[in-house]
Parts: structure tokens; sequence; C-alpha cells
């Protein structure tokens, strides 16, 4: 149990040391090469983002619109549209299309509505065989275990692991060398990619004019997915629409490099509907099913611009919180920021709200995240409206172990006292501030370290300045 | 659900009511990176490009054959559309070609030859469409993928290529093999896709020679 009381702190008091310095060391490897593959674009791909957002804003101010022509589209093309307003809804129009098809074995494809959903466990439990194809979650479905980040759900585990993990399930002998892994992954997957019924997965965007659902993939699973099997359901975010083609262009510029640090990524598919006549390949049948599951909700609310979220996964690489505490502390299918953000607004009823929105207290706001987003998602501005709204709504539950602010308000609201604080601090050693805190504030340091206080060396060095940038 | 469908547009259009709607951006004519070097002509740059993101460029028939002999045991699929100025020269190099692909013992066959429906130069990646491609498992199924481009496919950008899409569909963007850095970060080729991805270009002539 934590000493402060936050159950994202519980956790992460609770982390082995391995795990913390392989999500450590795996997110920042990635952080650094999204900054890389940004910075060789120079500052047409800093701008990008400004129209990335407004691609994204224009889309989800206009949804009505473009998501009614993207079912117009897909339908011309000759696939099959549903909709789902709850998670129940989606999980049972699903398993009804795979029901009337006689689907007995089916691959999946990541897809993060689907974890929403609990699709895979639900068809499980209900007799189908789901094989998990993206290797990562090969892993994490054979270990009964679960994603920690969106884009590399495995970035919690060492390759010691997944050979004992493979030599357990019966996919070879222990040998924990990668090239080892993925050849005995791709054995496996073959033989369940040739024999399955259906193929799942979800989608990154959807283009309304034309209708194409573009699913990026490296491994290329949902290729071969989508080749092997007769039939294939796309279960989609309702947010996730763009109004032309074209749009996708600046999208998928930023997403791979956002996500991997890559220019593209190997496999970008673009479906739309069944298999053309005379080809022997490719799925005979093609299903949309657009979710809800809270997302118009959260269009008509403050927080939004969320809902432009590109699932790259940039923000909880960048995120100190999610380095320390690891993906799997915050509890739900979206970790990192954009998890804490979104998290209590998925939660269908306010119980849920109140339990969820704790997160946004597990943020140092230092502004990492609102940084790299590549749609520029004001993450921390939204983190705090979560916690004004907690604040409002006397959610005690999300407070817990949260040091009261009353005190520091007081000093920041007084200039002449903030100096005053600011020169003591340069002569106090963070120790003793930590030595001497009490009550909530002690107990939310025994597992922070404090920065070196300055004692106002910033405002001094901003005065020098003239207060112009260097 | 019909229901379903009644409920969510019910409930965007009641959150989207009476708010001010951002507009349209203009995009940005070449939005990436990547554009080709002074000098370098757009297939000279895809090929640029396509070596970058780790692909293997072929000259001709006979070295087609005489590399494939080298990569793997096994038939050669070809597809039917390019198959009869491909069978001579991999017969010649000892290389058993079918033009069906045995989807019910997938592994006899090591390699595939397919055409592709245009390239681009900025990303180095192939642009494959069911329209051009017989059988788009043997394209994925196989160890080595060779791609047979005609130069004149080749578009400068993504933009260029997302403007004009074929009207197909399943089109897929390739960039390199298939990969993969679940494992603690560290890059494998070949997870299910092929491990090699190979291009032939058509008779490569330099632009701007009329002869």
């Amino acid at each position: 149990m934590s000493r402060s009381g936050q159950p994202l702190d519980a956790f992460a008091a609770g982390l082995s040391e391995d795990v913390r310095a392989t999500v450590a060391d795996g997110a920042a490897a990635t952080d650094a090469a999204r900054r890389r593959a940004m910075e060789t674009g120079g500052d047409s791909l800093a701008d990008l983002r400004d129209t990335a957002a407004a691609i994204r804003q224009h889309a989800l101010d206009h949804l009505d619109t473009y998501l009614a022509q993207a079912e117009a589209s897909l339908t011309r093309s000759g696939a099959r549209v549903h909709f789902a307003a709850t998670a129940a809804s989606a999980r049972e129009q699903v398993t009804r299309i795979l029901q009337e098809a006689g689907v007995r074995r089916l691959v999946k494809s990541k897809s993060m509505v689907a974890e929403e959903i609990g699709l895979a466990e639900h068809l499980t439990a209900a007799g189908t065989e789901v094989v998990e194809s993206d290797l990562g979650e090969l892993v994490v479905q054979l270990d009964g275990d679960r994603p920690s980040h969106i884009v590399k759900p495995i970035i919690h585990r060492r390759r010691d692991e997944i050979a004992s993990t493979f030599r357990d399930h019966g996919l070879g002998d222990y040998d924990p060398d990668p090239e080892s892994l993925t050849r005995r992954a791709r054995a496996h997957l073959r033989r369940k990619f040739l024999a399955a019924d259906a193929s799942i997965s979800g989608a990154n965007f959807v283009s309304a004019e034309s209708g194409r659902l573009v699913v990026v993939t490296n491994e290329g699973n949902n290729r071969f997915g989508a080749a092997a099997a007769p039939l294939h359901i796309a279960v989609v975010g309702i947010e996730k629409v763009v109004a032309t083609d074209r749009d996708l262009s600046v999208l998928l510029a930023l997403l791979a490099r956002s996500a991997t640090g890559q220019a593209i990524t190997a496999y970008t598919e673009f479906m739309r509907g069944p298999r053309p006549p005379g080809r022997s390949s490719g799925p005979a049948a093609f299903h949309v099913v657009f979710y809800d599951g809270g997302r118009s909700r959260i269009l008509g609310s403050e927080w939004r611009e969320i809902l432009r979220c590109i699932r790259c996964g940039a923000c909880m690489n960048a995120c100190p919180v999610y380095r320390e505490a690891s993906g799997h502390a915050y509890g739900g299918v979206y970790p990192g920021p954009v998890g804490a953000v979104l998290e209590p607004l998925l939660a269908a009823d306010p119980d849920g709200y109140a339990e969820r929105a704790g997160l946004a207290y597990a943020s140092t706001l230092c502004g990492a995240c609102g940084d790299v987003c590549p749609v520029k998602i004001p993450l921390p501005d939204l983190l705090v409206r979560h916690r004004v709204e907690a604040t409002a709504r006397h959610l005690d539950r999300a407070r817990a172990g949260v040091p009261g602010t009353a005190a520091f308000s007081a000093v920041a609201a007084r200039p002449g006292l903030w100096r005053l604080m600011l020169s003591l601090s340069g002569r106090l050693p963070a120790a003793w501030v930590e030595r001497f805190a009490v009550g909530p504030l002690r107990r939310w340091l025994a597992q922070r370290t404090l920065p070196r206080l300055r004692g106002g060396a910033f405002r001094r060095w901003l005065r020098g300045s003239g207060g112009k940038d260097g | 659900m019909a229901d379903d469908r009644a409920t969510i547009f019910a409930g965007v259009r009641h959150a989207l009511d009476g708010r001010a709607r951002a507009p349209r951006p203009s995009l940005p004519e070449q939005p990436a990176t990547g554009r080709p070097a002074p000098g370098r002509t757009g297939g000279e740059a895809f090929l640029d490009s396509f070596r970058k993101a780790g692909g293997v460029v072929l000259d001709d028939g006979p070295s087609l054959g005489r590399w494939l002999a080298e990569q793997g045991e096994g038939a050669v699929y070809c597809d039917p559309a390019i198959a009869s100025a491909l069978v001579k020269p991999l017969e010649a190099a000892g290389l058993p070609v079918c033009t069906l692909f045995p989807r019910d013992d997938p592994d006899r066959v090591f390699a595939a030859i397919t055409p592709a429906t245009a390239a681009i130069a900025e990303t180095g990646t192939l642009v494959l469409t069911d329209g051009e491609t017989r059988d788009r498992l043997a394209a994925v199924a196989t160890w080595v993928h060779v791609a047979v481009l005609d130069p004149g496919d080749v578009l400068p950008g993504l933009a260029a290529s997302l403007a004009a899409l074929p009207d197909d569909p399943n089109v897929v963007y390739v960039t390199g093999p298939s990969q993969t850095a679940d494992v603690e970060g560290i890059l494998i080729r070949g997870v299910h896709g092929p491990g090699v991805q190979a291009c032939l270009p058509l008779a490569w002539r330099p632009e701007g020679d009329e002869s």
C-alpha cells in the first residue's frame, strides 16, 4: 500500500527495478527516435503539427457530416456498415456477424477500440478462437498480461521473459535471441492466419471522401490477416474520420515519426471493401463497426480536443511519470497523459469518473506531453480541467493522497511573499524540505525527489537578459 | 443496429449544436520531408529511398534469377500478368515457377514476384493494389517479395500519391521489409510479411532520354 494514497503511486512503489528500468529505457529511446525524425524535417514538420491539429479539429467539428459521408462511401464500395453506441452493443454486433458466417477461428491485429470493449475476451468466452497477431499482443495474450503501451504493448517485458512464455506455450525451447523469438512467432502465426475464418482490425483513420480505412503496421499482420481470411471486421471509433484522402498525407507523415521515429511504417493499408471479382485472396465480406462508447459525449465537453488523438504514444514516451510508473500503473486501456485525460471521460457513469479522475493528479504538469503531441492536444490544460472538475464536484476519492495547495496558492498570489520564499529556498537544501514536511505533503514527498532549489536564479537571469530569449 | 445509429448521430449533433466549427485548413503542397537530392530524377530518388528503407534493387531478369537462387530454396510464385517475361530467366537459374499460389502448402514457395501499381520517391514506398496483384496472399506470405515497377509510375511524394489513390478496395503502401522492434526495441526483419523486399525496375531509361 502506498504511503501517499494515490493508486498510481502505490503501483509505482511496488514496481520491480527491472520493469521500471525496461519501461524507462524503452520510452526514452522511442522519444529520442521521435525527436530525431522530427528534427530531420526542420521547421516544415513542426509547422505540420498545426495543420494536423486543424485537420483533426475540422473533422471533429463536422463529425455529423463526415461520419455520414464515410458510411455512404463505404457502403458504395460494398462494405457493410454498423453502428454501436455502447461496448455491449459493439460486442453483440461483432458476435452476430461472426456467428452468421460460422466463424470459429479468427486472427486479430492491434485495435485500441477492441481493448476498450474487451472484444477478444468476450469472443473467447463465447467459444471463438481469437489469436492476437501483433507480436507484442501475442506475448501479452499468451501470458494473460495486459498491454502497457498503446504502440509497444510489451515495453515492460524483457527478452528472457518472452522466451520463457514461448517455451511454456509450446513455441519451442527457451531461446531469448530476439530473432529466434520473431521466427517462432512467424511460424506459429502463419498457421493461424491461414486457418482463420475471419480477421479483425481497428483503423488509424477513416477518409469520409473515399471510405478508406487506414491501418498501419510494421509487421504486416493486418495485411496477412486480411489476405488470408474470407471475412474482415474493422472496429473503429467514430472520431477517426477525416475529410479527405489528401488529409492523410499530413497525418501519416506525423504518425509514424511520432510513434516510432520512422518516416512511414512498413505497411500502410487502405481498405474499403471486399476483394474484387476474380481474386482468390482478400475478404469476400467486409464489415465496419463504428463505435461511440462516450465519444459523442466527449465531443460536447470541455475536453473535446482529446478526440484529435491519433494514438501515437508520443505523450507517454515523453512523460516522466509514465517512465517511472509504467503503463499498468494507470489501470486502464490508455496509459500516460492521454490515458489520464481520456480514461475518466470514457467512464460511462459518474462513479467511474470519480474513480479515474485521480489520474489527472498523477502528473507534474511539466508540459512534455503537450510539446510532443503531433496534433497539439493541450494535454496539461486538459489534466488541469479534470482537477478543477474533481474539486468542484468534491470528488474526495480522486484527490486522495494529494497534498492541498492552499498554502502554495496563498504564497503564489502575493508577489512580495513569493519573492521572499524564492530567495529563502535557495538557502534551504531540498533534503530539509523533505525532512520537515508534515501531513499529506510528507507522504507525497516520500516518493518524489525535489529538484535543486535555485532561489530565483531564473528570474535573475530573465531580468538580466531584458526578458528576451537568449 | 438502427437505434444505435440514430443515438450516435443525435449525440454528435447535440454535441456540435450551436458551436463554432473550425474551418478546413489549406494543405501544404508537399507536407513531409525527403525531397529528392538536387540532380536526381524521380525514379533515382525512389531507388535511393527504397534502399534506405531496407529494399534491394535488381537490374534485370537474369540478375533477378541469380539473386533469387541465393535467397532460398523452393519455388517462386510469379503473378500471371508478368510471368511470360520472367519464367525463362528464373528457370535458367534453376528455380521452379508457379503462377497459382499454393495456399495449402505455402512454405513450398519462398519468393513471390508481383507488379507494383506505383512507387513513392519521398519514402521509398511500393504501392500494391488488388487490381494489379492477382493474389495478395502471395505478396505477403513469402520470405522474399519482388515488386516489378514501371519507372514511369514513380510519384514524387505521399501527398501526390494520396491525392490520386487508385479506385481499388485494397491499396497497400509497402516500405521495406516486414519488421518489429517489440522485443526490447531491437529491430528484426521478417515478422509475418517478407523479410526481404526487392524491386525490379522495368527497362530503366534515364528521364529525358527519348531514344
